[in-house]
């Protein structure tokens, strides 16, 4: 966990500016900077790629001889954005993050990186980027404080100010103990750590504009996995746009907020990670009522819940699918599922079903990268696919029940497990999305009573 | 009483201002960053270079110079042309040592840094020049204990401050020029093509010396008309070896160190030109 209170007192963390000499003037001499300048508030992390793209690349292609690493590549990745590169070992996506970088140029296309195109112009935005090569490597004969302070030494900080920067990359990476140690010594988590620590330690006592990250928990165990993460999801919060190329899909899964899939050089699909889980309620209109007539002021009841319900079928006396949100987009996601419940029960629709739908990148990966179905859907896809745009598909029984797992009965979902245990289970629907069955247990909701 | 409070203000901002690094500016000068950069890669590279088991192959040449060739006392002559050997040979094993060391997956992360390749080139190929001449250095130091500072007599006559400094010239010259060209042969500056050319004209330059054992006879001729172009290599040692050197020892280093300035002008080329791929 990051320690920020013990390590910089003066002030809170954020990004350091993007043009990395901006704080000289045309001269060279340096601007002094009122402390509040100097340490601003954390920038909020907008993710909106509509602005100008931290990184584009456009139509590139790259080629190793005969080899062709990359194919008409294209890619936006906006500020404050964490951006995933998803695909198998050689798809490409070390070469992609070595043209980021300015270290390769594309045979064709466009790199544009913090606003600059030409080979100089990224590198001096290199000041602007934090890098994590895959399974890094290092100058062995060197101890990882010595790194550390020439790194933040390279990075243009002042002498003093190496000392501080490579002070506070320790405690972050939590490398206290062995720091000292020389790197020869390290055993492969702690060279990813201190990899991390590299990546950090140029931007002071603030956080890199940009984090060009290549496979970054390779090495790490669980627990070293999950200090990553936080690193990463710390830097995404103060505003870090972040460029991560894995194989691992949870990595992906869990910090980015778009994510490419790509395979032999090809992007092959790109898709919104959507993190935050929805609520599934099915219900049919009771037979002998007017629950059919009542629709358009159920509807309306149900959207005045919230800005993100969605709400499909229902006509023709058709099951109606009822999206809510949950997890961190809203604050009493339970309780508005038992108003929306409740509401249900009162037009006379009978809840057939309920549970916590999740979209499921593994999935979509597998997918993506299986031979069935880059046959079905032709070589590769001409267009990006998103997850989770639009409304719902029109409700058959097939995306109702699902063809691998039946959803069980009303008596089954709502009153056959009400003592039983908290728990989940998960089960592809076929449908691209992982359905995790939920309990009234879950929820600690009453039962609805018929 | 206001003016010992003020003083104990002062002093105690000072002390808190200096106690903070982060409150003094956190970047160096923009006119001074391509300098201290510079100067940082220079002596990265002499610490990983002094830390590699490559400085040992620097050491035990000097050691074996030394005992070999030196086992009586030295002139002038026999003193330069070794050393100018030593240190041209050392030079060329330091930049083999550098690069080799440079071509690894590890040079990526100082290149993260606004570091061009060209800058890191530079830096590297300065650091080995700085060994080879360290090298001279140490020789002549080994040389001047021996037979000057612990020796019985007065030692010879030639062994003086301003002999060796003068001397110097030509052995940095060379070392210049050795390290040039291990750099236009390691495969992180140059490709293989331009590998192969440079290895293909220094071959056919050295057997230009001497035409007649060109394995293939009808070749022969077109031999015997090249210019041995390393020559002058070979020719610079009188300059330092000499008490008065001719005008052929002058033109001799001056032309090793156009050698020099091509070759590094090629390095450089082509290190702004190519990408970064390592092994």
């Amino acid at each position: 966990m990051i320690t920020e209170e013990n390590t910089f007192p003066q002030g809170p963390l954020t990004v350091r500016p993007v043009a990395a000499n901006s704080q000289h003037s045309s001269n060279g001499a340096q601007q002094p900077q009122p402390a509040s300048e100097q340490y601003p508030a954390p920038a909020p992390s907008s993710g909106d790629a509509q602005t100008a793209p931290v990184i584009a690349l456009q139509n590139v292609s790259k080629h190793y001889g005969n080899l062709q690493a990359l194919r008409n590549v294209t890619i936006a990745v906006g500020e404050g954005q964490t951006y995933g590169l998803l695909g198998p070992t050689g798809a490409g996506k070390s070469t992609l993050l070595k043209l980021v970088m300015g270290w390769l140029r594309p045979d064709e296309g466009s790199v544009s990186v913090l606003g600059s195109t030409d080979p100089t112009g990224i590198l001096e935005a290199h000041d602007s980027i934090g890098y994590i090569s895959e399974q890094p490597q290092f100058h062995n004969n060197f101890t990882g404080w010595e790194y550390l302070r020439l790194q933040a030494r390279l990075s243009g900080l002042t002498r003093r100010n190496t000392k501080a920067a490579a002070e506070r990359v320790v405690e972050i990476i939590g490398a206290r103990a062995w720091i000292m140690r020389r790197i020869g010594y390290y055993t492969a988590e702690m060279l990813q750590r201190l990899a991390l620590g590299v990546a950090l330690v140029g931007s002071g006592n603030s956080y890199p504009p940009l984090l060009v990250l290549d496979e970054p928990s390779n090495r790490l165990d669980r627990a070293g996995q999950s200090a990553m993460r936080d690193i990463l999801l710390e830097c995404k919060r103060r505003g870090t746009t972040i460029l991560l190329a894995s194989h691992k899909v949870t990595e992906i899964e869990r910090i980015c907020d778009k994510v490419s899939i790509i395979k032999a050089g090809k992007i092959i699909t790109e898709a919104d990670v959507e993190n935050n889980p929805r609520i599934i309620i099915i219900a049919i209109p009771r037979s002998d009522t007017d629950a059919g007539e009542r629709l358009p002021f159920l509807a309306k009841q149900l959207k005045s819940l919230h800005p993100l319900v969605r709400l499909t079928g229902g006509s023709n006396s058709g099951p109606l699918v009822l999206s809510l949100p949950a997890g961190d987009q809203v604050a009493n996601s339970q309780g508005m599922k038992a108003r929306a419940l409740r509401a249900l029960v009162d037009s006379s629709w009978d809840v057939i079903s309920v549970y916590v739908e999740r979209k499921d990148l593994e999935n979509i990966y597998a997918q993506t990268l299986s031979p069935i179905t880059q046959a079905q859907t032709g070589p590769l896809s001409t267009g990006p696919l998103s997850m989770n745009t639009g409304p719902l598909a029109p409700i058959t029984e097939s995306t109702v029940t699902g063809p691998v797992t039946p959803r069980p009965a009303i008596g089954e979902t709502l009153g056959g497990r009400l003592t039983g245990p908290l728990g989940e289970r998960s089960a592809y629907n076929g449908a691209g999305h992982n359905t995790v069955e939920e309990t009234p247990a879950d929820s600690g909701n009453e039962p609805i009573n018929h | 009483m206001a003016t010992n409070q003020s003083t104990i203000k002062f002093i105690s901002d000072l002390r808190r201002a200096t106690a903070d690094p982060f409150r003094a500016p956190l970047l160096i000068p923009a006119w001074w960053r391509g300098a201290s950069t510079f100067v940082t890669l220079l002596f990265f590279f002499l610490r990983d270079f002094v830390r590699s088991p490559w400085v040992w192959f620097n050491v035990m040449g000097v050691v074996l110079f030394h005992l070999f060739f030196f086992a009586n006392t030295p002139s002038r002559d026999s003193f330069f042309s070794v050393t100018y050997i030593a240190t041209l040979l050392l030079s060329a094993l330091t930049a083999a040592g550098i690069f080799s060391r440079a071509n690894h997956p590890h040079t990526y992360l100082i290149l993260a840094r606004r570091i061009s390749k060209t800058t890191f080139v530079a830096a590297g190929m300065f650091a080995a020049w700085i060994v080879g001449v360290l090298t001279y250095v140490l020789a002549a130091l080994l040389v001047v204990l021996r037979y000057k500072l612990l020796a019985s007599d007065a030692g010879p006559d030639w062994l003086t401050l301003s002999t060796l400094v003068l001397g110097s010239i030509t052995i940095a010259v060379a070392a210049l020029f050795a390290v040039a060209l291990m750099t236009l042969l390691s495969n992180f500056v140059a490709s293989f093509a331009v590998r192969m050319i440079t290895l293909a004209v220094m071959t056919i330059s050295v057997m230009a010396f001497d035409p007649r054992s060109f394995p293939i006879e009808n070749l022969r001729p077109v031999m015997a008309s090249i210019p041995p172009l390393f020559a002058p290599v070979i020719g610079a040692i009188q300059y330092a070896a000499s008490a008065d050197p001719d005008t052929v020892a002058r033109a001799s280093l001056l032309t090793v160190a156009a050698f020099a300035s091509t070759i590094i002008g090629i390095v450089w080329w082509l290190s702004a030109r190519g990408e970064v791929a390592v092994e």
